[in-house]
C-alpha cells in the first residue's frame, strides 16, 4: 500500500475537520476536505510537468503546509521525495529534479517552481491511472542523515518500513501519546521522525500543528486543544522559555516527547513544570531506528540516559574488537533491528563502515544497565566544562544575537593542556573583534560558559536542517591551525 | 519480535496504569505492574510443563483475565494458542494440550491441564525464555465457523498480527485510536476480540472485558471512565435493552464499534438515541482482517452496506466463473489484503473452496458502489430459498426480534412434505407467545412467503463468540425439539 492512502480514507470520513495547522503562515489551517482538494490540484500540476513514478525529487519549500501537501502529492504519484532547505550545491545521491518555492539552480535535472496557487485549482479527483498503488517494498522517501563518520548521507525507506514505524511510535513517543490525536510537531519534515509524525497523525484522522512562529504556535496549542508535542531539545527549550514569559498561559498538553538528549534541568524541572509533567525522551539513531525511550523522570539524575531499548531492537555494547561487553560496561554502541535501513544510498564505502557485520554502528559510546536502559556517553552537543553540563546551543543562541555574527557554532576542543575548552566558530559580518565578543558574552552568560577562543571562518559546515554541523567543527579547526 | 514484547515494554513505562479488568472476576483491575508480575509467574510455570516451541495449545478458561494472561505467557514461550468456546478443538490441529478450569475429557486433545489461578501468584521475578519466538513463526490460531458450522483454524504469525494491529489505527475510523479505555464485549476466541486485547495492551491502554454479570459490568463502565465499546449487533441489543429499561442510567461511550454483521437502521436508531451518537460499522473476515468500515450514519442509509473499502484492501465482485463484473452489479464478493492468509490450517479441502488465485472468498454476495461503499446483500450459503424466492435470514430475524415477546430468535428453512423449503423460526420467548399474533406481526413487514410457518420455542440460540448464529446447528436443534 502507498503510505499516503489512509489519509484519503480520512478525507472521506471527516471532510470538515481540521487536518493541518501552521500558525503564522498563509495557509494557517487546512481541513481534510481541503487537503484532498489541494493534493488533487497539486497532483494535476505535477502530472503536467511530466514527472513520473520512481523519479527522485527534492522538495525545498519553506512553508510547512505547502511542503507537507507537496510530499503527499508526490508520494501519491509514486515519486520518491527528499526534503531539503536552501540552495544546495550538491546532493549525495542522484536526483531527477528539484521542486522549490524560490529560484533554484539545479544543474542535474529538472527544476520545478512550486507555487501556493497550485493548491487552489478545482481539486477534482485525478485519474486512477496516475495513482501509484505502490508495493510494500517500493522506496517512497529519502532522508538526509549524518553518517557515523560525520559525512552527509542518504537513507531510503519503503512503504512497509514507514508503515511499521508508524505503529512503533506507540512504544516510542511515551505512555500517553498513543491516545493523543492532536499533535504539535516541532521537527522539520526533512527528518525521519518529523515525516512519520505527519503521516501517523493524518492516518488516524488527527490534527497536526507544525511550528513556524513559536509564539503563534503556543496560541494554537490552546485554540485547537492540542494534546501532545513532539520536539527536538532545542525546540523544547524554545517553547519552555517562551512560556516562562507568559505566566498566565495554560496548556492542555498531555504528553511531550523530546527526540534527543537535553540539559538535565530542562528535562527534570523547567519543561515538566511549565509545559507538561508527562515528558518522554527518546533516542533515534542515524539510520532512523527508534532505539530507546523512557519517561524523563525514570532517567533523571542519569547523565546521557537515552531510555529503555524498545522491543524489536537489539542494542549491544562492544569493545574495539567487536566483542560484547557485560551490562554496566562502557563501549561502542551497535544496533540491530528489523526496522532500520541497511545502507547509505549510493555510498558503498560509508555503508560498509557503518553497517558492518549485520549491525548498524551509530558512532556513539555508551553502556546498558541491567534492565536494558541505554546510557550514552556525553554526546557531541553536550560538553563538560568545569564539571557543568551545558548546552552549547544556549551559547550559540546568545552569540547569534550579536550584530556582528552571521553564523556561529560552539564546540569543546582539547587545548594544549589536554583539557576541554569551549571554542566559538564565528562567521562575522565584518572583521572579528574577539574582545568585543568576549565581553558581550560575559554580560549574558555565566563565566564558565564564555568561550575561551573565538575563531573567524568564511563559512561553516551545515547539516540539512540549517544547523551547524558540530561533527565537522573539530576537523575545521585542525585544518585552520595547520 | 514476539507480540508480547510491546506489552512487557508498557509494563515498564506504564506500571501504575490499569491494564485489564473484568468486573466481578477474582482478579481486578490489573495494573501493568501486576500484569508483568502475573506474566512472569505464569511464564515460569508454563516453562516447566515440557512443551516445545510451536506446540499448539487450547485455552478454555472462564476467568477472562486469567485467560488473557495465560495466553500471553504461552505466546511468550513460543507456543501457538487457541482460545476455545467449548471442550473441543478440531482434530487437524493436533493440539499438544488444553488448559481448562475443571478436569474432564476434551475432544481431540489427549492432555488436559487444569490451570490454577495461583500460578499467577508466584514470585513474579523476571524470566527470559530460552527461545525467542517472533517474526514469521505462528503464534495464534483463531477458529472460524462461518456459516457452515464446522470449525476451521486460521493461523497467524507474530508479523501478521503486528501488521493487523498497525492497520487498526485507521481501519475502525479515526476516533478509535484516541480512546485509551475500551470495553470489549467480543469473545477472546473471535478475531476482533483478540485484536482489541493486543491493540489496547500494546499501546498502554486499558481493556475491560465482560465480567461475571452484565449489571456489574455496566456499572463499572462509568467507574473506570470507559470511552469506547466493541460489540456485535446481537450484544448491542442486549445493552440497549438494559439501558432502555433504566432511563436514568447514563451511557457515556464516545464510540461503539459494531463489527460482525450488518447494522440495521432500526437498531442503529435505538442505539444513537440511548447509547452513543457514534456507531462504527465494520466488515471483515478472520481470514483477511478488516476490509471495510464506515460511520453507521452512512452505512445504515443503504440496506446491507458494510462500509467503505479500506485503502489497503481490495474487493472484487465476480460471477460464478470468477470473472469480475461491472461495478454496481451484484455478485460474489472476493477480497484481498496484505495480511490475508492463504489457507485454512491443515484443511486443504475447505481451503480450496475459499482461497483461489490469491483471493479469499468469504461466501458473501454483494455489490460495490461507485464511491467504494461495499454492500453485502446476503451469503451464498445461508440465503434462504423459499420455492425460488430468496431472502436473507437476518431480515426475517430482525423483524421477529422487534416483537416484544421475543428475546432471541433464528430462522432456517426445512423442506415440507412436498419438498418445498419453508421458513421455521426458533424463538427464545420472554413470555408466552401467541403464534397467530407473531404471524400477523411478520406479515405486516415481510412478504407473505417469508413469514415463518412454524415457531419453535427453545431455551437458547446457538451463537459463536462474535455472537453470530451458528446456522449449522439449527437443524439439529429443531429436530431435537420436535422429537
Amino acid at each position: 500500500m502507498n503510505v499516503v492512502e489512509p489519509i484519503f480514507l480520512q478525507s472521506e470520513n471527516k471532510p470538515s475537520e481540521l487536518a493541518l495547522c501552521a500558525a503564522g503562515t498563509d495557509f494557517n489551517i487546512v481541513s481534510y476536505a481541503r487537503l484532498r482538494r489541494s493534493v488533487n490540484s497539486i497532483c494535476r500540476r505535477l502530472i503536467s510537468t511530466g514527472i513520473a513514478p520512481r523519479n527522485r525529487f527534492a522538495v525545498i519549500i519553506d512553508d510547512p503546509i505547502l511542503h507537507a501537501l507537496m510530499l503527499i502529492a508526490l508520494t501519491r504519484l509514486g515519486v520518491v521525495t527528499i526534503s531539503g532547505q536552501g540552495q544546495r550545491l550538491a546532493w549525495p545521491v542522484k536526483l531527477d529534479g528539484v521542486i522549490a518555492d524560490k529560484p533554484y539552480e539545479f544543474p542535474g535535472g529538472q527544476t520545478i517552481a512550486a507555487d501556493p496557487a497550485w493548491t487552489a485549482d478545482n481539486g477534482q479527483a485525478i485519474e486512477e491511472k496516475y495513482l501509484c498503488r505502490a508495493a510494500a517494498d517500493d522506496v517512497c522517501r529519502l532522508f538526509l542523515t549524518s553518517a557515523t563518520n560525520g559525512e552527509e548521507n542518504v537513507i531510503a525507506m519503503t512503504n512497509r518500513m514507514i508503515a511499521t514505524r508508524l505503529d512503533r511510535q506507540k512504544l516510542f513517543l511515551g505512555p500517553r501519546a498513543p491516545f493523543c490525536d492532536r499533535t504539535c510537531l516541532d521537527l522539520p519534515l526533512a527528518t525521519p521522525l518529523g515525516f512519520q509524525v505527519l503521516l501517523a497523525t493524518l492516518w488516524r484522522g488527527g490534527v497536526l500543528v507544525m511550528t513556524r512562529d513559536v509564539r503563534k504556535t503556543i496560541s494554537a496549542l490552546t485554540i485547537y486543544n492540542i494534546k501532545n508535542l513532539v520536539s527536538s531539545p532545542r525546540g523544547l527549550l524554545n517553547f519552555t522559555e517562551t512560556i516562562e514569559n507568559l505566566p498566565g498561559a495554560y496548556f492542555p498538553l498531555e504528553a511531550v516527547f523530546c527526540a534527543g538528549m537535553m540539559e538535565s534541568q530542562l528535562a527534570s524541572e523547567r519543561a515538566p513544570a511549565r509545559l507538561c509533567p508527562n515528558l518522554t525522551i527518546g533516542y533515534m539513531a542515524a539510520d532512523a531506528t527508534m532505539v530507546a525511550s523512557t519517561p524523563a523522570h525514570f532517567a533523571s539524575g542519569v547523565d546521557g540516559a537515552a531510555g529503555y531499548v524498545v522491543p524489536g531492537v537489539v542494542v549491544e555494547i562492544v569493545d574495539e574488537q567487536g566483542c560484547a561487553l557485560p551490562a554496566g560496561d562502557e563501549g561502542n554502541v551497535r544496533i540491530r533491528s528489523d526496522y532500520g535501513v541497511t545502507e547509505y544510498l549510493e555510498n558503498p564505502a560509508d555503508t560498509q563502515y557503518a553497517f558492518r557485520h549485520g549491525w548498524f554502528h551509530p558512532g556513539n559510546r555508551g553502556r546498558l544497565t541491567r534492565d536494558n536502559m541505554l546510557i550514552l556517553a556525553a554526546s557531541r552537543s553536550h560538553v563538560r566544562v568545569v564539571g557543568n553540563e551545558t548546552d552549547v546551543r544556549r551559547i550559540e543562541d546568545i552569540l547569534s544575537e550579536h550584530t556582528n555574527v552571521l553564523h556561529c557554532g560552539v564546540a569543546a576542543v582539547v587545548n594544549e593542556a589536554g583539557a576541554d575548552e569551549l571554542c566559538a566558530f564565528v562567521v562575522p559580518r565584518s572583521y572579528l573583534d574577539v574582545e568585543a565578543l568576549r565581553s558581550y558574552c560575559k554580560t549574558r552568560l555565566p563565566s564558565d560558559l564564555v568561550p575561551s577562543r573565538f575563531i573567524a571562518f568564511a563559512d561553516l559546515p551545515k547539516n540539512d536542517n540549517g544547523r551547524i554541523d558540530r561533527a565537522k567543527l573539530q576537523a575545521l579547526l585542525k585544518n585552520k591551525l595547520n | 519480535m514476539n507480540i508480547v514484547d510491546p506489552i512487557l515494554f508498557q509494563c515498564r513505562v506504564n506500571a501504575d496504569q490499569p491494564a485489564i479488568c473484568a468486573p466481578g472476576a477474582r482478579l481486578e483491575p490489573v495494573t501493568y505492574a501486576q500484569l508483568e508480575y502475573m506474566l512472569n509467574s505464569l511464564t515460569r510455570t508454563v516453562l516447566e510443563l515440557g512443551f516445545k516451541q510451536g506446540d499448539i495449545v487450547g485455552v478454555f478458561l472462564n476467568n477472562k483475565i486469567f485467560h488473557v494472561v495465560l495466553t500471553l505467557a504461552l505466546t511468550r514461550i513460543g507456543l501457538v494458542t487457541v482460545s476455545c468456546r467449548d471442550r473441543t478443538l478440531p482434530k487437524e490441529l493436533d493440539a499438544a494440550a488444553a488448559f481448562v478450569d475443571t478436569p474432564g475429557p476434551f475432544a481431540n486433545v489427549d492432555r488436559t491441564i487444569v490451570a490454577d489461578i495461583s500460578w499467577a501468584t508466584g514470585d513474579g521475578a523476571p524470566v527470559s525464555p530460552d527461545f525467542v519466538a517472533g517474526g514469521d513463526e505462528l503464534c495464534r490460531i483463531i477458529l472460524t465457523s462461518g456459516s457452515t458450522g464446522t470449525a476451521k483454524g486460521v493461523a497467524f504469525s507474530h508479523r501478521n498480527l503486528f501488521e493487523k494491529n498497525a492497520r487498526l489505527d485507521y481501519s475502525w475510523l479515526d476516533r478509535w485510536s484516541r480512546s485509551s479505555r475500551l470495553f470489549c464485549d467480543l469473545g477472546l476466541s473471535s478475531a476482533p476480540g483478540f485484536y482489541c486485547v493486543l491493540y489496547m495492551l500494546g499501546r498502554g491502554g486499558m481493556i475491560m472485558l465482560m465480567g461475571e454479570d452484565m449489571v456489574g459490568t455496566i456499572q463499572s463502565l462509568n467507574l473506570f471512565q470507559i470511552q469506547n465499546m466493541a460489540t456485535s449487533p446481537y450484544g448491542l441489543v442486549e445493552y440497549l435493552k438494559f439501558h432502555e429499561a433504566q432511563p436514568t442510567f447514563h451511557c457515556n461511550f464516545d464510540h461503539i464499534l459494531v463489527p460482525g454483521s450488518t447494522l440495521t437502521k432500526q437498531l442503529a436508531t435505538r442505539a444513537w438515541a440511548r447509547m452513543s451518537p457514534n456507531l462504527i460499522a465494520a466488515y471483515g473476515a478472520t481470514e483477511a482482517g478488516v476490509i471495510a468500515s464506515g460511520d453507521a450514519r452512512v452505512t445504515t442509509e443503504v440496506a446491507g452496506a458494510a462500509g467503505f473499502v479500506l485503502p489497503d484492501a481490495k474487493v472484487e465482485i465476480v460471477d460464478d466463473t470468477n470473472r469480475p463484473i461491472e461495478r454496481g452489479s451484484e455478485g460474489i464478493v472476493r477480497v484481498h489484503t496484505a495480511q490475508v492468509v492463504d489457507s485454512y490450517f491443515r484443511d486443504p479441502a475447505t481451503s480450496a473452496r475459499h482461497f483461489r488465485d490469491g483471493w479469499f472468498y468469504p461466501g458473501d454476495v454483494g455489490y460495490l458502489r461507485g464511491d467504494g461503499l461495499l454492500v453485502i446483500t446476503g451469503r451464498q450459503e445461508t440465503l434462504l430459498n423459499v420455492g425460488g424466492d430468496k431472502v436473507n435470514p437476518e431480515i426475517v430475524e430482525e423483524v421477529l426480534s422487534c416483537h416484544p415477546a421475543i428475546a432471541d430468535c433464528a430462522v432456517l428453512t426445512i423442506p415440507n412434505e412436498v419438498g418445498i423449503e419453508e421458513i421455521h423460526a426458533l424463538i427464545v420467548a420472554r413470555a408466552v407467545f401467541d403464534e397467530m399474533e407473531l404471524r400477523r406481526h411478520c406479515a405486516q413487514k415481510l412478504q407473505r412467503v417469508f413469514t415463518p410457518v412454524r415457531f419453535v420455542a427453545v431455551e437458547r440460540i446457538p451463537r459463536n463468540d462474535m455472537a453470530k448464529i451458528e446456522r449449522g446447528r439449527l437443524v439439529e436443534l429443531v429436530k431435537a425439539t420436535a422429537g
